[in-house]
């Protein structure tokens, strides 16, 4: 190795060399581009003193802990709050002189060219950047605060002032909230006050008159009008009081409800590593980039090549490697040799630049490199692997998991794979990105050979003619919805997942051999059963039980369908032929799957479950194990039928498993679940008067349901534009034509899943086989009862049952037609009652 | 009763290509299961609109 590296060196000396230069250059006028980042942090501990309040007043409400933090998030980043930070620290004034030169040569230009900027164009400009710099953020009790700026003493003063208004928040917007309802009230009080003066004087004075006259007054109505006003008076008097009281104590706890813990203090030096640190990153930096340089282009020219690239070009196995002393150093010549070395020493100067000794950032270039090098050369079923290995371990933080009361180690990478990164997700990018891969990699196939992935058909033409369709169909509901009026936006979050689908089945086809690749996607769905089922159980006993929260459930409402593949999985792997090392692994599959699904806490995942296992055993040759299983089921029965009709009412207990068959089938008048179906049905009812409009072609994507029976929470559905129902939703996008063009594949794959399972007796083969059917029915039952259909994650474990299926239909040839081997008529117990005597059933071979 | 109506289109998704796979005749069984559950989609149109609203 260190023999081959001096001869690359060597060979490619200048070209490393330059890039190595260009690398320290770069970084040097990005480093003089950029200013300093100085970080200020304050950090304020919130706790409020509820004792005070019941003493001072207890016939009212007294705050909870946590009251009005959520809004005191907001406010303190509201625009009221940035354009009061602006001012506060004289942004206006002082923001020039703290320009690195560049930037300040770079305004003088501009200014002389366009004149100088206004002021309001200015201050506009400023409160972005202070929105953009200043951070707050609520941890449960703490509320942090944070400027960045390129001066040590304005970030400290943009923390200063927002510590000041959050300490004087609740003085300057509850207490004057209070004290102005206070006031109002006693002038009420003073206004009735005078009136009754004024009644008390004219009933006086309407006494003595008719005294005088000597009759006898009549002033019962104004009597009892004062009587009244007394009423009011006194009322009004005591929530005055109230208010009185609550402005003070509120002002009084207000001194005892924050604790600062850490004030705005001056940043002691900027953000990133120290100089010595920085100068070691940039060295380091510089000699990967030469050494990148040199290897890189000894790749591409050819002077280097690996072993796979030798097994390729010659299409037989290299055997062994004979080791020779290269006395050649002349590098090949290739005109883009200097380019394509200054050019990858400048993406390396701007990265070490930006860095600010952070190697990770400043390595990223040579990363990059490596990381395309390898898509480029390994089989494209290890980066589709590690996506569907993120897909079932990293959360999804739209799918709010954990109640939002915890964030996961995960959770990072969820922001990155599950929201919009550049307008799709990191999964629908990374799934793009294979896919153009793919393509690349088949048209460049002639030109570099075959032997990456495997080759051959991998599918029936028409399940890849049926994937087209599912694209073509959602296009062109795409289409027909925005020429409708729909709105693209929201278009795009109803379609994007349906659209992946069909994608990410075309790069497992091209990616994956089976029965081969079976053992590492049962590998990535064990491992993400363990992560998720420990991360349960985690925020559950050291989360959510100190805090004295029950919460619904755990992990997300897509991860339900990890779970229960597992435990499918757990199950075929002992009923197709069990052996003891299969039922040892399906044991301890089956245990965290159950521990998952119980933090899940789902109920549709107990259903998908019973409706995948009982498909399996109808559809399943009656071999021992299922001989055994019916036996002992009917053994089990009566006593089974017995315990449920005794736990029937029951609520917990040993009675437990009752109570959730009962919340599924038939829940209790007046529980959460009751209340849930009914808002299902409502919705149900709404999608399907609104399919109605259009049963054939239906609507298009981009719009919302019509609410003809009002939904408590039509929030929950997007205003209409989400169905929880994902079949009948689709029904009312697409009719019936668009639904059944996007999903005409599914039937189609369980038709090749049924025929290849009468073809092999293979084990792996026929749990793979059944795994897939799982996968679809789960996939169905998700999309009828949860979504199914908008999540990505739902997508990969699609793709893996369709790439299943339509590689072992080719392996089996199941589309071909197969005269009878044999002339022997098959007989089956049908044909039993026309035969007479024994010695006729004897003699013939029973199938 | 109208939920498993509902329900009805994707349980057919499964089924029928299940029970039109065990011809023996590919070519046949290819023929049954994609037009069995064409027919179904369009039946299924025809049943949510007049028979499930009388299913209450």
């Amino acid at each position: 190795m260190r023999r081959l590296t001096l001869l690359t060196l060597a060979r490619y000396r200048w070209p490393a060399l330059a890039a190595a230069a260009c690398t320290l250059l770069v970084a040097q006028l990005v480093g003089l581009a950029r200013s300093e980042r100085w970080v200020a942090w304050a950090e304020v501990y919130v706790h409020e003193p509820t004792t005070m309040h019941r003493i001072a007043n207890p016939f009212i409400a007294t705050p909870r802990q946590g009251d009005g933090l959520k809004e005191l998030e907001t406010w303190l980043t509201s625009k009221e709050r940035l354009v009061a930070l602006v001012k506060d620290a004289a942004l206006l004034d002082r923001w020039a002189p703290g320009r690195p030169p560049v930037q300040q040569l770079v305004g003088r230009l501009r200014a002389r060219l366009r004149g100088p900027p206004a002021d309001e164009d200015l201050f506009e400009a400023l409160v972005e950047l202070v929105d953009r710099r200043v951070d707050v953020t609520l941890e449960r009790d703490r509320l942090v605060l944070v400027a960045e700026w390129s001066s040590p003493d304005v970030a400290q003063q943009l923390v200063a002032s927002q510590l000041a208004a959050l300490l004087r928040a609740r003085e300057s917007q509850e207490v004057r909230a209070l004290e102005d309802a206070a006031s109002a009230l006693d002038e009420q009080l003073s206004g009735v006050q005078a009136e009754m003066v004024n009644r008390i004087n004219e009933l006086d004075a309407r006494v003595l008159r008719a005294r005088a006259e000597g009759r006898h007054p009549a002033v019962d109505a104004e009597r009892s009008q004062l009587v009244r006003d007394q009423e009011r008076a006194g009322q009004l008097l005591v929530r005055a009081t109230e208010k009185h009281l609550s402005a003070e104590v509120l002002e009084r706890a207000n001194r005892l409800r924050f604790v600062v813990v850490r004030p705005a203090l001056r940043p002691l030096r900027p953000e990133g590593a120290p100089p010595v640190v920085r100068a070691l990153v940039a060295g380091l930096a510089a000699l990967v980039a030469a050494l990148t340089t040199a290897f890189g282009l000894a790749l591409a020219t050819g002077t280097l090549f690996t072993r796979a690239a030798t097994q390729h070009a010659l299409g037989m196995p290299v055997l062994a490697v004979a080791t020779g002393e290269a006395r050649e150093r002349r590098a090949t010549r290739r005109w883009w040799r200097w380019p394509a070395a200054l050019l990858f020493g400048a993406l390396s100067g701007l990265a070490l630049g930006m860095a600010r000794g952070n190697p990770m950032t400043a390595l990223a270039p040579t990363l990059a490199v490596v990381a395309l090098w390898q898509l480029w050369t390994r089989p494209l079923k290890w980066p589709l692997l590690l996506l569907m290995l993120l897909a079932v371990t990293v959360d999804d933080p739209s799918d709010r998991p954990y109640v939002g009361l915890w964030q996961s180690p995960t959770r990072p990478l969820g922001q990155i794979f599950y929201n919009n990164v550049a307008w799709f997700t990191g999964f629908e990018l990374s799934v793009m990105g294979l896919t153009a891969l793919m393509f690349l990699r088949r048209v460049a196939g002639g030109l570099r050979g075959s032997g990456v992935d495997p080759g051959g058909v991998n599918s029936p033409v028409l399940l890849r003619r049926l994937l087209v369709l599912s694209v073509m169909s959602v296009g062109w509901l795409v289409v027909m919805g925005l020429a409708r009026g729909g709105v693209f936006r929201e278009a795009l979050w109803q379609f994007r997942s349906l659209m992946m689908l069909p994608l990410v089945s075309m790069l497992a086809l091209h990616a994956f051999e089976f029965p081969r690749d079976l053992k590492p996607l049962a590998v990535v769905l064990g491992i993400g059963t363990v992560i998720k089922a420990l991360l349960g159980a985690w925020f559950i006993y050291r989360v959510a039980s100190p805090m004295g929260e029950a919460t619904p459930h755990t992990t997300g409402h897509n991860d339900t369908m990890i779970f229960v593949m597992a435990t499918v999985l757990a199950f075929l792997l002992f009923w197709e032929g069990p052996s003891r090392r299969r039922t040892a692994y399906a044991l301890v599959l089956l245990l965290f799957a159950a521990i998952a699904m119980r933090f899940n806490d789902r109920r549709i995942a107990y259903v998908d479950i019973v409706i995948a296992l009982a498909f399996i055993f109808t559809i399943s040759p009656w071999h021992r194990v299922k001989r055994t299983t019916v036996r002992a089921g009917m053994t089990v029965l009566p006593v089974l039928l017995l315990y449920m009709a005794a736990g029937w009412n029951a609520h917990g207990g040993v009675f437990a498993p009752v109570a959730k068959v009962r919340s599924i089938v038939a829940p209790a008048e007046d529980t959460e679940e009751e209340s849930s179906n009914v808002e299902r049905d409502i919705e149900n009812y709404n999608i399907t008067k609104s399919w109605e409009q259009n049963m054939f072609l239906g609507q298009g994507f981009g719009h919302a349901f019509d609410e003809y029976i009002p939904s408590n929470d039509f929030s929950q559905s997007r205003f209409g534009h989400i169905g929880h129902n994902s079949i009948l939703w689709l029904l009312w996008i697409g009719g019936i034509t668009g639904y059944t063009g996007v999903l005409l594949y599914l039937a189609f794959v369980v038709f090749l899943i049924g025929r290849t399972l009468q073809k092999t007796q293979v084990q792996s083969e026929r749990v793979g086989l059944m795994m897939a059917l799982g996968i679809v029915l789960t996939y169905l039952m998700q999309s009828f009862g949860d979504m199914g259909m908008l999540s990505i994650q739902f997508a990969f474990f699609m793709g893996s049952a369709i790439a299943i299926t339509g590689r072992l239909a080719v392996r089996h040839n199941v589309l071909a037609f197969e005269p009878p081997v044999s002339i022997e008529v098959p007989v089956t117990r049908k044909h039993l009652p026309r035969l007479s005597t024994v010695q006729e059933i004897q003699a013939i071979k029973l199938r | 009763m109208s939920k498993l109506a509902l329900l009805s289109i994707a349980l057919a998704t499964v089924v029928l290509p299940l029970v039109a796979a065990r011809d023996p005749n590919p070519r046949r069984a290819l023929k049954k299961a994609l037009v069995w559950v064409l027919s179904f989609n369009l039946f299924f149109v025809f049943f949510l609109r007049v028979v499930v609203p009388r299913l209450g």
